[in-house]
């Protein structure tokens, strides 16, 4: 017996590690990647790899970039300017070019949902009015998280959403829903989250501006924290919005989706002539915001249906879902009602009465 | 004859191999067969497979009652004689041979695309087998006391990653219900009872004599595997709502990929390889069983301590021959492996039962 424990500890020490074996101190850790298309149409790939040999407390990383004629090409290749391979595992932000996102989305994400060092738990952008690789210096200048940076936006303006490209791929493989995608742009040297990019099946169609981004995120259940206003000078009500529910319910007789919303605020801020000291005053404003949400939500089915043509909320999804006839219809958008229906709640005028 | 065991088994740490092998079986196996079949729809067939292996559970658990002292072997040769009973036999021993190859090329794949791409499979494979044949040389009862704690540590992980990956479901993935053809809702249902077989027929590796409290012996069985099928469900249901029904079917390790998306408070994340090793722990306690059972039917001769090397090099060399890559292990499990249980392991264990059954009614009419 103890010579086959012998021979199986010697063969499982002769095994160990295998031909994968890379110790810590080999490895690129990278924390961003972009991704650009060449003008001779090769792919090029920017990285930000962890400095570990700097002594500096310094979020500042080391900017590897490489071309070739597929991302995985593209990536191997920096192996020729960095002495160590690169690993994704850690990787925090994918930061793709608006060329790549209008033509080529798929076929660049492969090589990272194949990859099994990753866990596909990363945040993608689309570079606005910038290529990636800029993009990529900015943020290793800026010493700044895109990651924290997204973040917060989504936590306290609502522009913007968590999704990872684990959510996005999911989306996107689901029959009736077009996905929305963040993107960053570079202002002032330094990177800032944008408007959401929207897409039509796997290319992207353009940008959002803020308010369609915030409403869309509404929709889709995607609102952590962000502001709704009257907009109304003296009149203005500005309400913090900390909780919004988002159901939608096909009624197959009437070919209508209901959209109900739910929403919990507190008063920020208001204009003039505006006290909300008593319970009229509070429904007042309930309603003043539910009507402002509404329009705004309207507005936006509106603009998504005949302008964008893209199913932002996942519309044919719930047809799809809901096994309805519409769905194979190409033209469903425009043949099926969307009501919406706002509950505005406001929880906290703010533990204030207003003497001014 | 294989070493008989000096001590007992506990009728608990016996009903414990239904555990690991029913895992081990449908995990990356019977479940990947299921969803490309049915999708989403998996969840039902798993549930109306559930309900149908009950019958499966009453065959065994017949069998084991109304052969006290032989094992399945010695049963086979006792009631249909040396050459038919031989004839079955060999057929078992076929169907586990190939249960076997199954379990350990999917377990190389899975370290080999997860972990270990620039590795061989064959040295995977060695890798996973060294262990198996110093554990070959033990005994029932060791390798049920070993099983037993495999188990533990496995429901414990299994317990750990629902809690983690809780919060990740969503349940309009299980929409649209039934989308998936009647055949297909059929098959996968009928899939799901099949494959029941394998670890309930691992049951059938000693005898009833063998268990210390067999009083207790079939309220344990059907505890077991009812909490066991609790568990398979639940990683199947856990699985589609987490990555919904499109997002699985493009996984080879759906049930792996799930368990990325595991985050305990925010705090502890990326966890999915210790949780993964549940996954190593079931197969190693089912290939443990097959190596003893695979033993066991071959001739008890001096060389019997090598048998279990002539295994795994058998095993080694078949998987090589046979699953060029993973596309053709793919095709094997989708297009054979099924049929191949139920020839080799669902049809002799079958006709063993109809023939104790008859038996048993012949005599009792003889009696009266």
């Amino acid at each position: 017996m103890r010579k086959y424990v012998l021979v199986l500890i010697l063969l499982v020490l002769a095994f160990n590690g295998m031909d994968n074996l890379r110790e810590l101190t080999n490895l690129a850790i990278v924390t961003s990647i972009g991704i650009d298309i060449t003008e001779d149409q090769k792919y090029l790939a920017t990285a930000i790899v962890l400095d570990t040999s700097s002594k500096e407390n310094s979020n500042e990383g080391i900017i590897y970039e490489a071309e070739g004629n597929t991302v995985q090409e593209a990536v191997r290749n920096i192996v020729d300017i960095s002495p160590k391979k690169l690993y994704i595992g850690h990787l925090e932000t994918l930061i793709i070019s608006e060329e790549i996102a209008r033509e080529k989305l798929m076929s660049t994400l492969d090589f990272f949902i194949r990859d099994n060092e990753g866990s596909n738990n990363f945040y993608l952008f689309v570079a606005s009015g910038s290529n990636s690789k800029e993009v990529i210096k900015a943020i290793n200048d800026s010493k700044e998280s895109m990651k924290e940076k997204l973040l917060s936006s989504t936590r306290y303006k609502g522009n913007c959403n968590k999704d990872t490209l684990n959510d996005i791929i999911q989306d996107i493989l689901k029959p009736g829903k077009d996905v929305l995608v963040n993107s960053c742009k570079i202002e002032d040297k330094n990177v800032k989250i944008e408007n959401m990019a929207y897409f039509k099946s796997w290319n992207m169609q353009g940008f959002l501006n803020d308010q369609e981004s915030i409403m869309l995120n509404i929709l889709n259940n995607n609102i952590e924290n962000t502001i709704i206003t009257t907009e109304n000078a003296n009149r203005n009500i500005v309400s913090e919005v900390i909780s919004s529910k988002c159901k939608m319910k096909l009624n197959k007789e009437t070919n209508t989706i209901n959209i109900d919303i739910v929403m919990e605020a507190n008063i920020s801020e208001t204009g003039k002539e505006i006290t909300i000291q008593n319970k009229e005053e509070m429904d007042d404003a309930e309603i003043l915001l539910e009507k402002i949400v509404k329009e705004k939500i309207e507005e936006c089915i509106k603009k998504m249906k005949n302008e964008y043509n893209s199913d932002l909320i996942g519309i044919g999804n719930l047809l799809y879902r809901k096994k309805d006839s519409l769905f194979k219809d190409n033209d469903y958008l425009s043949k099926i009602n969307i009501l919406a229906n706002v509950d505005f709640k406001i929880l906290n005028q703010g533990g204030v009465i207003k003497k001014w | 004859m294989v070493e008989k065991e000096s001590e007992k088994i506990h009728s608990l740490g016996y009903s414990f191999i239904i555990f690991t092998c029913f895992l081990s079986i449908f995990i990356g196996k019977g479940t990947y067969v299921m969803f490309s079949l049915t999708s989403n729809d998996t969840l039902i067939c798993s549930i109306f497979g559930f309900l149908a292996s009950f019958v499966l559970i009453a065959i065994i658990s017949y069998i084991i009652s109304k052969n006290q002292n032989k094992d399945i072997f010695e049963l086979n040769k006792s009631i249909f004689g040396k050459v038919l009973g031989n004839i079955l036999n060999f057929a078992l021993w076929i169907g586990f041979f190939i249960v076997s190859i199954i379990i350990l090329y999917n377990m190389a794949d899975f370290f080999n695309t997860q972990y270990l791409p620039e590795t061989s499979v064959e040295y995977l494979k060695m890798l996973v087998i060294l262990p198996l044949i110093y554990i070959s040389t033990k005994n029932l009862s060791t390798l049920i006391k070993m099983n037993q704690i495999l188990a533990i540590v496995s429901l414990l992980l299994n317990l750990i990653s629902f809690i983690g990956i809780y919060n990740k479901i969503d349940f309009i993935n299980l929409e649209p219900i039934f989308v998936s053809s009647k055949i297909n809702i059929i098959k996968s249902v009928i899939t799901y009872f099949i494959l029941s077989i394998v670890p309930l027929s691992i049951l059938l590796v000693t005898n009833k004599n063998s268990v210390k409290d067999s009083e207790r012996l079939n309220k344990n069985l059907i505890k077991v595997f009812i909490l066991t099928n609790i568990i398979l469900i639940l990683i199947i249901a856990f699985t589609i709502l987490i990555l919904g029904p499109e997002y699985l079917e493009i996984f080879r390790f759906p049930e792996y990929i799930t368990l990325k998306q595991f985050s305990l408070f925010n705090i502890l994340e990326r966890v999915e390889n210790i949780l993964a090793l549940n996954y190593y722990f079931n197969c190693t306690g089912l290939l443990a069983f097959l190596y003893y059972f695979l033993i066991n039917y071959m001739p008890q001769t001096k060389y019997r301590r090598y048998y279990s090397i002539i295994i795994a090099i058998l095993q080694v060399l078949v998987t090589k021959i046979i699953f060029k890559n993973t596309i053709s292990f793919i095709e094997v499990l989708k297009g054979y492996f099924v049929y191949a249980v139920f020839f080799f392991i669902l049809l002799p264990i079958l006709i063993t039962f109809l023939k104790l059954f008859f038996n048993n009614i012949k005599n009792k009419k003889m009696s009266t």
